[in-house]
């Protein structure tokens, strides 16, 4: 039996410069992890506030724009195509000076049965300015004919899968120096997206 | 000998910890004394103006053109109340409003007005502008009315007024009132709710 020889040292490496070079190496994994954690963290605050606000279909963000004098299918009807207007100043209609009153008609025809929707916005493209539709307040009474909301009229009253086609007719006081082109947009209830049409009176 | 240096030793190891405790009680005191109070993370952006100048905040954009005080108030459509039998007084503000950005849920829902520790909100009788909708760059006009105790029209009051009915985190108008200067009348109509004309 012979005693091994013992092993040999080799010079060790200046020791600053191993700490340079193994701080990285030995931390590779966390800083991996970082890498990968601070833009998971980031995205996911961002998309936790945004579903805070956007999420519940309180304010929909999705938009079916028509082509121009065109229809949507959406959440089971058609919608447009969309007609507008300025109205000429009518001596019964009361809207003050500096003003024009831009009027839309949009004609809904449901496939089945009736659909609900908020009553229709003016949005002026430019600036995201909103309006919404004026009645008495310019002296223009309630009409049957001119519903400003989705109306649920049936042919048959016992097939709740018979709804009537119809047009809503909404008015706008909007000031003289507020120009177009705008949205009209029709909000139904049920889906998470609405109906966008671009109008310029 | 080496009981004076023992104890100078131990007198000496005791300027770090006492020191570092009145670093900490001081820093304690400023940043108590700087702290806002309590609920100020939630509280409202003040826009401060007159009478008779316009006020513009977040959607809201205003001039309170008149206040007037009487003791009998009747609305345009004939509603009336006060006189002799409530011995109380009517505060009436008439002014100008309209929305900024957006017509949806704009109306003016927020109306107090503060007499010294005494809050008092806008009445909700008659067909006065409180809760009226606004309409985006077209102003209309109106009046606010409050129903005081008789004795209330003393010292300056503060009137605050906003779009949304909770306004934490919104922004709110506010104005003095001189309420020593105005005349109490007898009897005032208030103004109809329409399109701000002139």
């Amino acid at each position: 039996m012979t005693i091994p020889t013992p092993p040999q040292h080799r010079e060790p490496a200046p020791r600053a410069a191993v700490e340079r070079a193994g701080w990285w190496r030995t931390n590779r994994l966390p800083l991996l992890a970082l890498l990968v954690l601070v833009p998971v963290v980031g995205i996911g605050v961002g998309w936790n506030e945004w579903h805070y606000a956007y999420g519940y279909g309180a304010r929909k963000v999705n938009a079916v724009v028509a082509a121009d004098k065109g229809t949507i299918e959406l959440n089971g009807a058609t919608w447009g195509p969309v007609r507008s207007g300025e109205i000429p100043d009518a001596s019964d209609i009361d809207i003050p000076e500096g003003t024009r009153l831009l009027a839309a008609v949009i004609p809904v025809e449901p496939d089945a049965a009736a659909i609900a929707c908020a009553a229709p916005v003016l949005v002026q493209q430019s600036t995201g300015r909103e309006w919404t539709p004026m009645r008495s307040e310019i002296g223009i009474p309630f009409n049957d004919e001119e519903p400003s909301t989705c109306i649920s009229d049936l042919a048959d009253e016992d097939d709740p899968n018979s709804a009537m086609p119809y047009s809503m007719v909404v008015a706008f006081v909007v000031p003289d120096d507020v120009e177009g082109p705008f949205w009209v947009e029709v909000d139904p209830v049920g889906d998470d997206r609405f109906v966008r049409f671009s109008i310029d009176p | 000998m080496s009981a004076p240096v023992a104890a100078e030793r131990r007198w000496t190891a005791m300027i770090g910890p006492w020191s570092l405790t009145v670093a900490l009680l001081a820093g304690a005191w400023v940043l108590n004394t700087v702290a806002l109070p309590d609920g100020s993370s939630e509280a409202s952006f003040v826009t401060r103006t007159t009478i008779g100048e316009s006020a513009t905040t977040r959607n809201l954009e205003l001039t309170v053109t008149g206040v007037r005080a009487a003791r009998t108030l009747t609305d345009p459509q004939g509603w009336s109340a006060g006189g002799e039998k409530t011995q109380g007084t009517w505060l009436v503000i008439d002014l100008d409003a309209a929305a900024l950005q957006s017509q949806y849920a704009a109306s003016l829902g927020f109306a107090e007005l503060t007499i010294g520790d005494r809050t008092f909100g806008a009445t909700e009788r008659g067909e006065t502008f409180y809760r009226q909708r606004l309409v985006t760059g077209v102003p209309r006009s109106g009046s606010l009315a409050f129903e005081l105790p008789a004795d209330a029209l003393k010292g300056t009051a503060t009137l605050r007024l906003s779009i949304p009915a909770d306004v934490r985190y919104d922004g709110i108008i506010e104005l003095p009132i001189a309420l020593g200067d105005i005349p109490v009348e007898e009897s005032i109509v208030l103004s109809e709710t329409g399109w701000t004309r002139g």
